[in-house]
């Protein structure tokens, strides 16, 4: 049967650093035409590169040129320049996740459509298209630049664009994970719908599994490179039959009881050198036994689906594996940071009635900002305080003082028992931030160990032998040869993890966590939060986490401080406020959630 | 859509592997650059076409078998006079950009990265220099420190520091805002370590891409200076010496122009052909070409 879509042992290797990463390792896929098919792996599992290689997307040599990609008959890697642009053009769409990032900033949206729109057609051809992905006023859309839309609207003209030409396949890569929540479903709705009324084949790369499940026809899970399971979406949800698959299954945040811990997939995701020789999720698979680590795996039919599992058979039927092993031990880097501080109790930080006002400037009309108003807050030693808030409330700035960035206008800092040193510096090294954009915290040009080690390196204590780089990057669960690597080489989780390397490299007594997950992909923040928390426990700092959202808050806080308009307005323990929010503002909070 | 809205491009970034190659045509413009400068410098290292000041024959004779770009009006050969005229500029513009480059990434990470005073102060200048315009400018310096090789090199950097600073001061401020900057100043890393590993290095393509168009600037200023008998003094010949003679027998002996105008025309291109390569491949968010 010919497929529209056909992968088979697709191996896809980027060089990095020196090294190659197999991202794709012997990647199987088949997609209908008109089928919707997702595929679900953690970030790192090569979703995004498969997708990428559909198009014949990957920079040159990524793909080996006989490898078997076949799009309509026709064989992707063998195509010369013109013919896969031609492919590209006509027979695939493609969505990414960054709408703003996907259009021309510098055109105008009806003239970026009519480029991608075949044989012209007039000012209502264009509006047809708008319309069609439930664009409101699309004439104002057409005349509008790029950033002159939201997120979802952007989205959803990036869409259009993909489905200008009625393609065969369109390839939707997390397309939904930068818009708001509230969007998400709509944009969703209105992909899948109007691939069913064109006849287009969908496929869906994401990480959230229910949602797949619940959108795409079939499944197909991936993991380290390797699709591990395929099938019809509600078998597979109902009835996992690969072991990753099921604990990927049970780490989904919509199917933890409330207040439960979520349980995220432990251990690490595998090193992807294609070089060891067995099952890739060995190292964190309950079920592994001596083969498991010296064997790969081949396809076993299981419950009509293709399982890349050696005891697939074996565990059919028995109750489906819900137990999970810790992961492995790791081998003598029990990285204690440099000097682990004594873990005092004493508060590590207080505000006594801060004030900051930021100026409006000379020239403007505009009244200054009072953006603390008397806060006064303490944070003991090992101390997790959550301050919550909506954005503009204050709560940056309120970690900005605590870190010496920002100097009051009134009131006292005391860090430690004594008085906020004059130059902050004398505190270099004890305390520390977590900040919130994963792409901007790290230096493009450094390499990632660089970067860890900068804080000892301020600090006169350099890191020769690369060893507390490599135990701190083994302390946040991440390969120690990502030391040699660039930013750009990582997941936003992997460079979120490296920043908590960084930060905790000189032992702090304090941190700042800044939004720290906010940017990332829901499974994604649940894992850094688990690794906050349990870092936290293990090593006691005192520490600010804010965010504005309540759930991730109450998840790793001893305490809740919430802010509104320049004022801490409640205070009080989790479990406290959880049952019996005071303030009116917290039982807003607490119902919107 | 695929390739034109969305290209693998962002997957590969500074410093790591798989790096974009500059396109063909930008490689092109480099060479086309390294030919003239290689020209310049060993056409007169080794006297190809002659000794430029010796008057080999009549004047103003037109190009022909034996004086290829004919002779000028005192009767000496065009070749070396060319040649000569190419170095000189090439030079003296390539110095003054790499003054300007040091002064303007200086002021401009010092500005873009202290704000406050440091940066009004930086912006304030920037401005006054800008308002004039660069061949008053260019005039200014040469009647306070006299026509010559000097007055065309500060001309040059007076000229060209505005402009690179202006761009290198917002491409700094941008990256003082990133979170990497605000870790290291919370590690409590000290401002010269800042400038150097943080903000140095994320400027350095905009420096570099400036700097490109600075050079094209430069040779147009010296050629203007010269033209107007303020910079290079004959019997030295420079492009501007050299168009500036051309230009008083243009209708005589029009052949003049020929050698240094194709030269001027043909630097001038490639080093912008070569410029908006380079930008393409060190800033390629901002220049996404619209074709
Ligand atoms: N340009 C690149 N250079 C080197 N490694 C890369 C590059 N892009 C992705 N990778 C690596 O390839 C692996 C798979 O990445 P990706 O396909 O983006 O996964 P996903 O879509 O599941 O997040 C990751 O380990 C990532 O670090
Ligand atoms: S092959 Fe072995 S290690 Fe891999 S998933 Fe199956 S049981 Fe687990
Ligand atoms: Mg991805």
């Amino acid at each position: 049967m010919t497929e529209l879509l056909n992968v088979r042992d697709l191996v896809v290797e980027y060089t990095a650093g020196g090294g190659r990463v197999r991202a794709v390792d012997g990647a199987d896929l088949a997609v209908a035409a008109g089928a919707t098919v997702g595929i679900v792996g953690e970030s790192g599992s090569g979703k995004s590169t498969l997708g990428l290689a559909v198009g014949g997307l990957l920079p040159r040599g990524a793909v080996p040129a006989g490898a078997e990609v076949t799009v309509d008959g026709l064989a992707v890697p063998l195509l010369a320049p013109a013919e896969l642009r031609r492919l590209r053009r006509e027979r695939l769409g493609f969505v990414f996740q960054d709408p703003v990032g996907s259009l021309d900033p510098t055109m105008r949206i009806g003239r970026q459509l009519r480029l991608v729109v075949p044989d012209a057609g007039g000012p209502a051809a264009l509006r047809r298209h708008l319309e069609r992905v439930r664009l409101p006023d699309p004439e104002r859309v057409l005349r509008s630049y790029p950033h002159e839309l939201s997120g979802g609207m952007a989205q959803r003209v990036a869409i259009a664009m993909a489905m200008a030409a009625e393609p065969r396949l369109l390839v939707a890569d997390e397309p939904t994970a930068a818009l708001d929540r509230q969007v998400r479903d709509q944009v969703m709705d209105m992909v899948f719908a109007i691939a069913a009324e064109t006849g287009t084949g969908l496929l869906l790369l994401s990480h959230d599994l229910p949602e797949v499940v619940r959108r795409c026809a079939r499944v197909a899970v991936m993991y380290g490179g390797r699709v591990v399971e395929e099938g019809p979406s509600a078998e597979v949800m109902a009835d996992p039959a690969h072991p990753y698959t099921a604990a990927l299954a049970r780490s989904a945040p919509g199917t933890a009881p409330p207040g439960a811990r979520i349980e995220p997939v432990r251990g690490r995701p595998p090193v992807l050198d294609g070089a060891a020789p067995g099952c890739s999720f060995a190292p964190r698979c309950a079920f592994s036994v001596v083969r498991c680590t010296e064997e790969r795996p081949r396809p076993v039919r299981v419950r009509g689906r293709d399982v890349l599992c050696h005891r697939a058979e074996e565990l059919v039927g028995a109750a489906p594996p819900v137990r999970l092993a810790p992961p492995a031990p790791r081998d003598g880097a029990a990285a204690r940071p440099a000097d682990a501080g004594t873990v005092g109790s004493g508060p590590a930080l207080e505000l006594d009635r801060v004030e900051v006002v930021f100026g409006a400037g000379p020239l403007s009309r505009r009244p200054d900002t009072r953006a603390l108003r008397g806060v006064s807050l303490a944070v003991a030693g090992g101390e997790m305080v959550g301050l919550v808030g909506e954005s503009g409330s204050g709560k940056t700035t309120l970690g900005a003082v605590a870190l010496g960035l920002l100097r009051p206008a009134a009131g006292a800092v005391r860090f430690d028992g004594a008085p906020f040193p004059k130059r902050r510096r004398s505190l270099a090294g004890r305390m520390q931030a977590v900040l919130q954009h994963p792409q901007w915290s790290l230096n493009p040009r450094m390499r990632v160990g660089t970067s860890i080690a900068e804080p000892l390196a301020v600090l006169g204590r350099a890191d020769r032998d690369g060893r507390a780089v490599r135990g701190m990057l083994d302390r946040v669960g991440l390969e120690s040869g990502l030391a040699d690597r660039y930013p750009h080489e990582l997941s936003g989780g992997q460079r979120q993890r490296v920043s908590i390397a960084r930060a905790l490299i000189t032992a702090p007594r304090f941190i700042v966590f800044d939004e720290a997950v906010s940017a990332l992909d829901v499974s994604v923040q649940a894992q850094i939060l688990n690794l906050i928390k349990d870092l936290q426990g293990e090593l006691g700092f005192g520490a600010l986490f804010i965010s504005h959202d309540l759930g991730a808050v109450r998840y790793v806080a001893d305490r809740i401080a919430v802010m509104r308009a320049g004022e801490i307005v409640e205070t009080a323990d989790t479990e406290v406020f959880w049952t019996a929010p005071e303030h009116e503002y917290s039982k807003q909070l607490m119902e919107a959630m | 859509m695929g390739t034109r809205t969305w290209s693998p491009r962002r997957r590969t970034g500074a410093g790591g592997a798989g790096r974009r190659r500059i396109d063909l045509l930008s490689r092109a413009a480099l060479a086309c650059l390294v030919a003239l400068a290689a020209v310049a410098a060993l056409g007169q290292a080794a006297g190809l076409g002659g000794d430029p000041a010796e008057i080999v024959g009549g004047r103003l004779l037109p190009p022909g078998p034996e004086w290829w770009l004919g002779t000028d009006s005192l009767g000496r050969s065009m070749v070396p006079r060319v040649i000569e005229g190419v170095g000189t500029t090439l030079l003296l513009s390539s110095s003054a950009v790499l003054v300007t480059a040091a002064l303007s990434t200086l002021l401009g990470i010092v500005a873009g990265y202290r704000g406050g005073a440091v940066n009004e102060a930086v912006l304030r200048l920037v401005d006054v220099l800008y308002a004039f315009p660069s061949i008053v400018l260019a005039v200014l310096v040469a009647a306070v420190i006299g026509p010559g090789r000097t007055a065309a090199l500060a001309s040059i950097v007076l000229v060209t520091v505005p402009l690179m600073t202006r761009v290198v001061r917002a491409a700094a401020a941008s990256v003082a805002r990133r979170d990497y900057v605000t870790a290291a100043v919370i590690s409590g890393a000290r401002t010269p370590r800042i400038l150097l590993r943080h903000i140095l290095v994320n400027v350095s393509g905009t420096v570099a891409v400036q700097g490109t168009y600075a050079l094209s600037v430069g040779i147009l200023v010296e050629g203007g200076l010269s033209f107007l008998g303020l910079g290079v003094q004959p019997p030295e010949s420079s492009l501007g010496v050299l168009i500036q003679q051309g230009g008083v027998y243009m209708v005589a002996a029009p052949w003049l122009l020929l050698g240094p105008g194709v030269v001027l025309v043909a630097a001038m291109l490639s080093i912008n052909v070569f410029g908006d390569g380079l930008r393409d491949r060190l800033e390629p968010r901002e220049s996404r070409s619209l074709t």
